[in-house]
Order: structure tokens, then sequence, then C-alpha cells
């Protein structure tokens, strides 16, 4: 049960769990869950109105604030999910800090992510245009970052083994989500098995997606008697986005 | 397990979901009770035949987290039925069995030819189960499965399942899982709803369990209306509406509505009008929906009747003349076709304000009319009150009869009624006004008529000063001030007549009044002791006075003017009955004294005359 033990030790829960600005441990898995998910707040920024070279200064800014000044003490309130405590500490600190550690920054040394905002730009050129407010689009964006990472992870486990695995694995993918377009014999056919392998492979792909999902999003949140609820928000920000 | 931490490069990216919908999907093959988490396969006929003998059992029809259903003989009646299965882990919930007999009991109430009826229900070792009418047919899941489901017949199914719903709404019944999988169409084209109220009976999430629910991967959020996973605990039947909405979009556009979706009239052979219906039936919010299923079918058959595109004639369904029914039966005078029906506050505040407006001019006049000058006075401001009253109440109606309609592409009825709102009280208003005026115009009138009638030239108000007025209007004055002062004066004008034994006698003084009376009858007493002994003497008459009005009447002999000194000398007498004992009180001089405010009473200037 390798799923169960690293719920006692996700990020955030260890994150949450330690007091301001504690535990190497600590710091490393926020620097982590940052990184992963910075480019939500990188779209919400723009979509604010900033432009590219100040929302990432301003991403970088935050989060460098939130690494060295240990903002996560602040936010006892929201410490139930990252999601919701990212958002309200940058409330917070655009309104107080930004101008303060855009400052200091010509001062020099500070924490620096490595994080690639040319890419993150040439994504939020394909954010659609208007319809949705700021808070709605960094919503949407964490859910589809956070599917983008546990089908990424899922892809890894299948490439790293026999091209095969990975044939099957691109084959397969259209079915994670419902039924396909595609009938199950074509498929079969295209991999070169029975029908009824690949309804068992379809349902192993999928309880395999539905773990690594569940611990992504554990990751996120301090309790997991929690994923379900924030699935259930995620999935209403998706649908409320129409 | 790797962790794909770093940025990824763009061509890693291929993998990220395309489209909110699918997207949605992704996340919710996540949720711990969706379909991937369970897959036992269901006990076989033969199996479950052992728990019931008396049941032929014959196939799995299908199988769902709500359990599995079977189609079954009923050996004695020798008819086909349908048994469901409650999964045996909720047998596990002590509180289950008494909610499972309270639902199924609702559920086999009801009667409708739309619904799948319940005929049995209970607990066959350890075993829940409901046996249903058997529909022979398909689901309306198939039906679009299949791809062969156009728009006119979508539009002769969805007036079936809101028929369906009203009647299950109206006997207090919420469905809480509308969804293709729960809608079934027998051979003749009937639709027919099943599993009504299971979901609120498990207590659980609706994602949990399907009729037929073979593999649905697929659970039933998307049927589900805003509240349902915001606030589950409240939820009415307007979320059956929501999720009807859903579904009839999806019987139009092949697609669920999810994310920013097209107007269903984007597809094939569809009137912009059922843009509108549906939109209405997807609102978000539940209290911009229709508020109940009949109004849906309304619409639509308002909608069918009077356009091109679909086909009026439809198949005459039982259904039909029901429908007709509600619809005259909803329809009210005041309800415009194209309105729809305000809540329920809005219609009785409709009636009850124009009651309490004309209740409280009733009385108004009533009381009015009737009285004499002092309970008019009462009455205007009764009125007035009144008038305020309903105004206040009605502005406030009107107010939140337009912040009902509020954001309706339709308000005009909300506007009718505040406009209605506003008339009354404006009426209110007016009338208080006109009572006001008229009454203050009816006391000016009786002031004149006094005046004219005592003093021939000039009224009171017109002359202010003592310097260079008449006599008349001056002793008129006085007199005023007399009269105000008398409560004053009775008590000095006692003093005089009133023996020490007269007083003992009638044993009417305290002993404080029977000390001041001695020391005014010993005429050795010092002036300033008398004048003391009055006073004190005079509190106590007060008294007396207040309590059973001992002075009856009075009467001014004679009014001496002082201009010079501003004063007037009075003399006076009257009767005082007292506990049934009457008094006369001696003939007395006093002294008015002309301040800013009027004639007043000087108590030092008071002299008993001897009357006799």
């Amino acid at each position: 049960m390798t799923d169960a033990r690293r719920f006692h030790t996700t990020r955030w829960s260890l994150v949450a769990a330690a007091s301001s600005g504690e535990g190497a441990q600590a710091r490393a898995a926020l620097e982590e869950l940052c990184a992963a998910y910075w480019y939500p707040l990188y779209a919400f920024q723009r979509r604010r109105g900033s432009g590219a070279d100040e929302a990432s200064d301003f991403v970088q800014g935050f989060f460098a604030a939130l690494l060295e000044k240990g903002y996560v003490g602040q936010a006892d309130k929201e410490r139930g999910r990252f999601r919701s405590f990212l958002m309200t500490a940058l409330r917070h600190f655009a309104s107080k800090e930004w101008a303060k550690a855009r400052a200091l920054k010509r001062g020099g040394g500070q924490v620096h992510l490595s994080l690639d905002f040319e890419d993150g730009e040439r994504r939020y050129q394909l954010e659609p245009e208007g319809g949705l407010g700021a808070e709605a689009l960094f919503e949407r964006r964490w859910a589809l970052t956070l599917l983008d990472r546990t089908l990424a992870r899922l892809a890894e486990e299948h490439r790293s083994g026999s091209p095969a695995k990975a044939e099957r694995f691109e084959a397969l993918r259209p079915f994670l989500a419902g039924a396909g377009e595609v009938p199950y014999r074509d498929v079969g056919l295209q991999l070169g098995i029975s029908e009824t392998a690949v309804k068992v492979a379809v349902h192993r792909l999928r309880a395999r997606y539905r773990d690594l999902l569940r611990d992504e999003i554990a990751q996120t949140v301090s309790d997991e008697a929690q994923v379900d609820e924030e699935i259930r928000r995620l999935m209403d920000a998706l649908r409320g986005a129409s | 397990m790797t962790d794909p931490n770093t940025p990824q490069s763009p061509e890693d990216r291929p993998q990220a979901p395309t489209g909110d919908e699918e997207a949605a999907r992704l996340l919710e093959v996540g949720l711990s009770d969706s379909g991937t988490s369970r897959k036992t396969p269901p006990p076989s006929p033969q199996e479950m035949g052992e728990h019931f003998p008396d049941l032929e059992i014959l196939e799995v029809l299908g199988q769902g987290g709500m359990g599995v259903v079977y189609k079954a003989r009923q050996r004695k009646l020798d008819r086909l039925v349908a048994l469901k299965v409650l999964p045996r882990d909720l047998g596990g919930d002590p509180a289950f069995a008494e909610r499972f007999a309270r639902e199924a009991r609702t559920l086999a109430r009801l009667r409708h030819a739309h619904i799948v009826g319940v005929y049995e229900f209970g607990e066959s070792d350890g075993l829940y189960f409901l046996l249903m009418e058997f529909v022979d047919g398909v689901t309306l899941r198939e039906l679009m499965s299949t791809g062969e489901l156009n728009a006119r017949e979508a539009l002769a199914i969805v007036p079936q399942i809101c028929d369906a719903l009203q009647y299950a709404h109206d006997e207090g019944v919420v469905h809480r899982d509308i969804k293709p999988e729960n809608v079934l169409l027998d051979r003749a084209g009937q639709v027919k709803v099943a599993d009504f109220g299971l979901a609120k009976m498990a207590q659980r999430g609706p994602a949990d369990f399907t009729l037929t629910g073979t593999d649905q991967v697929m659970g039933t959020w998307q049927y589900m209306a805003p509240e349902q996973y915001k606030t589950p605990q409240d939820v009415d039947h307007r979320a059956d509406i929501f999720s009807l909405g859903v579904v009839f979009y999806e019987m139009l556009t092949g697609e669920l509505p999810v994310g920013r979706f097209a107007n269903p009239s984007e597809a094939p052979d569809l009137d912009a009008r059922i843009d509108e219906i549906v939109m209405r039936a997807l609102e978000r919010e539940r209290d911009m929906r229709y508020q109940n299923a009949g109004d849906l079918t309304t619409d639509i058959e308002h909608m069918a009747s009077g356009s091109k595109p679909f086909d009026p004639e439809k198949p005459a369904t039982a259904g039909m003349a029901q429908q007709r029914l509600r619809k005259l039966r909803h329809r009210r005078w005041w309800h415009d076709r194209k309105e729809r029906p305000l809540s329920r506050w809005a219609s009785w505040s409709f009636w009850l304000l124009p009651a309490g407006a004309f209740l409280a001019w009733m009385v108004y006049l009533l009381v009015y009319d009737t009285s004499d000058h002092a309970r008019g006075y009462h009455a205007t401001k009764a009125g007035l009150f009144t008038a305020i009253g309903i105004g206040t109440l009605a502005t406030l109606c009107a107010f939140l009869g337009i912040r009902a309609t509020k954001g309706r592409d339709r308000p005009v009825h909300g506007l009718r009624l505040s406009v209605v709102c506003l008339c009354l009280a404006a009426f209110g208003t007016v009338t208080c006004i006109a009572a006001y005026f008229q009454e203050k115009n009816q006391h000016a009138r009786m002031l004149r008529w006094q005046a004219e009638r005592r003093l021939p030239k000039r009224s009171l108000v017109d002359h202010p000063r003592v310097q260079g007025t008449d006599d008349t209007v001056l002793e008129h004055e006085v007199r005023k001030g007399v009269r105000e002062a008398w409560g004053r004066l009775r008590l000095v004008a006692a003093v005089r007549d009133l023996t020490l034994d007269h007083a003992e006698s009638a044993d009417i003084y305290d002993p404080a009044d029977l000390r001041a009376l001695r020391v005014l009858a010993n005429s050795d007493a010092k002036e300033y002791e008398r004048r003391l002994a009055a006073n004190e003497l005079g509190m106590g008459f007060v008294r007396a006075a207040s309590l059973s009005s001992a002075l009856r009447m009075y009467r001014i002999e004679s009014i001496q003017l002082d201009r010079s000194q501003r004063q007037a000398t009075v003399t006076a007498y009257g009767t005082a009955v007292y506990e049934g004992a009457r008094f006369r009180i001696p003939r007395l001089a006093f002294f008015m004294k002309r301040a800013d405010t009027g004639w007043v009473f000087v108590v030092d200037k008071v002299r008993i005359e001897d009357g006799r």
C-alpha cells in the first residue's frame, strides 16, 4: 500500500504541519508544489492585466516571498487545500508585498525557481480570449494542470517499459474518459489482442490512472477525506466555465 | 515512481485533455465512488432465486451502484416483474431499514402512467429488494446511443417526463437522479421514469447507482443540479428540472451541456425558441429555473404548436389530457400566457394588500363619520397610521416584487404587481393627507364659530397683547385662563366656606389637610401661615379632585381688568361634589396675570372674600 503510506506525508500536509520557515523537508515540498502549479498563477496574473514580464516577475516574487517569509504560517484557515491557500496568499501578496518585494529584488540574492516562463507565455496565448474571469481561469487551469501531471505520470510509467507497452497506452488513452469513439474491437485489432483483453487493459489503466489522480490531488490537500470534495469543486470549476 | 516536476516541454503535452468536458470526465474517474471501483459480478439468477421462492428469476437486466435488477416472473400472478436487489452493504446501516421502509412506502403510492410502479418491497435473508413493474423496452440512453433520436421524438418524450415529475413533485417526491438511464421507453413508445427517490433512500450521491448502469463509467454528476453537490441537504424538486434540462439538451444535441456549450438550436432542424426553454431549465440558480415541471411542458407545447420545424401532430398520449387539465389549473387570470407564476409570497401579498387597505378604509370611515370632534381627531390619527403602515407594506412588497423578478427576461409580472402596490401606497397616503386637512379645517371652523358667537368682532388669536385690545376680548382670555387654572383654583375656593366642623364631620381630609384647615380657621394665624396652609390644602384638594372630579361647576361672577398692572381680578363661585357630599364654593376673588403664554392664575394673590 504505497499510496496509503504516501498519504501521511503528502507534500501539502507536510508543509501545512510545519510552522513557518521550519523544516528543510517542508520547504522542499513547498518548492516542489510551487514548481508544479505555477502556471495557473501565471495565467491568473496575466488575466488580471499584467504583461508577460511583469507576470513572471510577480510569480517569482510571490514564490520567493512564500518560501522565504513562510507565508504558510499566516494562512491557517486555508490550510485545508493548497489551491485555496495559494489564492489567499497571492491576494495578500498582491495587495501588500509586491511593491516591496520588487524593490528588494533589485537589491539582489533571492530564491529563484527555474520556471519556464517562455513556455508559460506560449501556453497563455492559447487561452481562450475573454469570458473567463481571472479566478475562474485560475481554477480551470489548476484542474487542467492537475490532469496534465497525472497523465504525464501515467504516460511516464508506460513509456519507461517496452515500446509495445507505450503503443498500447497511446491506443487506450482515449478510453480513460469513458467510452471512446473507437469500439473496443477495433482497438483490439490494432493492438493484436482480443476485445476482452482490451476491456481488461482499459480497466487496469483506468484503475492506475485513478490512483495516480487521487494521489496527485492528495498532494495538495491536507486530508484524504478532502480528495473527493476537491474533485467535485474542480469539476464544478470546469463546468461553471461556461 | 517518477515525478515530472520539471516543466514539461510542449511536445510532452498532447496528453493534456482538450475540452472541458473531457477534462471533467477525467477528473470524475478519480472520485472514490466512481464506477471503476466496483466491479463485482452480480449474483446469478439461480443464486438469487434461492432467496425469492415466489419468483422465477429469468435474467440480469442491469447492475449499478444501487444494486442489481433482475427480470423475473411472479409465479402466482404469472406476470413479469423487475426485481431490484439493493447492495448487501446497505443493510449494515441500522437506520437504513427504517428509511427504506418509509421511502418505499412513498414510492409505492406513486401511481402514474409515466412512472415505473413499485409493487412490493421488503427484506429477504438480509437482502433489501423492490419489486417493480417490468418495462419491456429500452432506456433512453440506449435509444440515444443508436443515434436515431430526432428532435421531434425528443419533444414528445420530454413532456412525458415532465408529467411524471410534476405528479411526483405534487406528491412530495423528488427523483434526485434523472438521467437517460432512468428513463425507460416501452414498446409502445410510452415513457416510464424509474428509480424515484432511490437516491434519497440510500442517502448516497446519485453518482452511485444507475438502474441499468452496466459498466457505466460515466457517472451522473453531469446530470446533477449545482445545488446537489454544493448543498446536498437542501435539494428540492427544481433539481429534477435541472437534470431534465441536461437530458433534454443531450437528446437534442447528443452532447452534454458542459463548459461553454453551444445553444441547442445550433443543431440542425431546431427552432431558436428551444434555446430559451432548455437554457431556462439549465439555470444554475434554481430560482431562475422553471419552478415546476408543468411550466416546461407548457412552454414546449406552446413552441411546438406554433412552429413550422416541429410537426404539431403528436401522438395523443394518456398524459396529454392531464397536461391540458393541469395547464388550465395553473393558468389563473393574472398569469399571462407567457409569464411565469410568481413565487408564493407574491401571490398572497397580491390579495392581502387590497384587502387590508379596504378593511382599514372601512374602519376609518366608520369611526370618523359617526364620531364627534375628539373621536374624529383620533380617527384621523388612526387613519394616518393605517395609511402609513399599508403604504410601507405596499412599498416593501413592490420592492420585493421587483427583486423577485429581477434578472428574468420578462419581469412584467413583478412590475405589474409593483405598480398595483405603489398605487395602493399612493392611495393610502393621499387619503391620510386629505383626512388630516379635513379634520384641521373642521377644527378651525369650530373655533371660528365659537369665537364669532361669543366675540362678535375679533378672534382671540388676533390679539396677543393686552394693551389696546377690547375689554371683551381680554375678558374672554381671562375666562380661558380661569378655566385652565381651575384645577388649582377650586381648592382655594373651597377653603372659605368649609368650616373645620364641616370638614371633620364630612371626614374628607387627610390629617395634613385638616391641619391646614385649622390654621385657616384660626383668626390669629399670621398671613404667611395662612397662605402656606392654603397652598398645602390645595395640594390635597387637587389629589381629591383628580380622584373623583370633585368640582362640578363654577361660575365667574365678574372680571375687573387692570390694564396698567396687566392683571385681572376675578370673582367666582361654584359647587363641588366630593364622595357624595355637595359643597358650595363661596365667592372668591383672585388675580389673573397676563404672561406671554396667556392669562395665568397667581396663587399668592388669591383673596378669599367673605361670602356671608
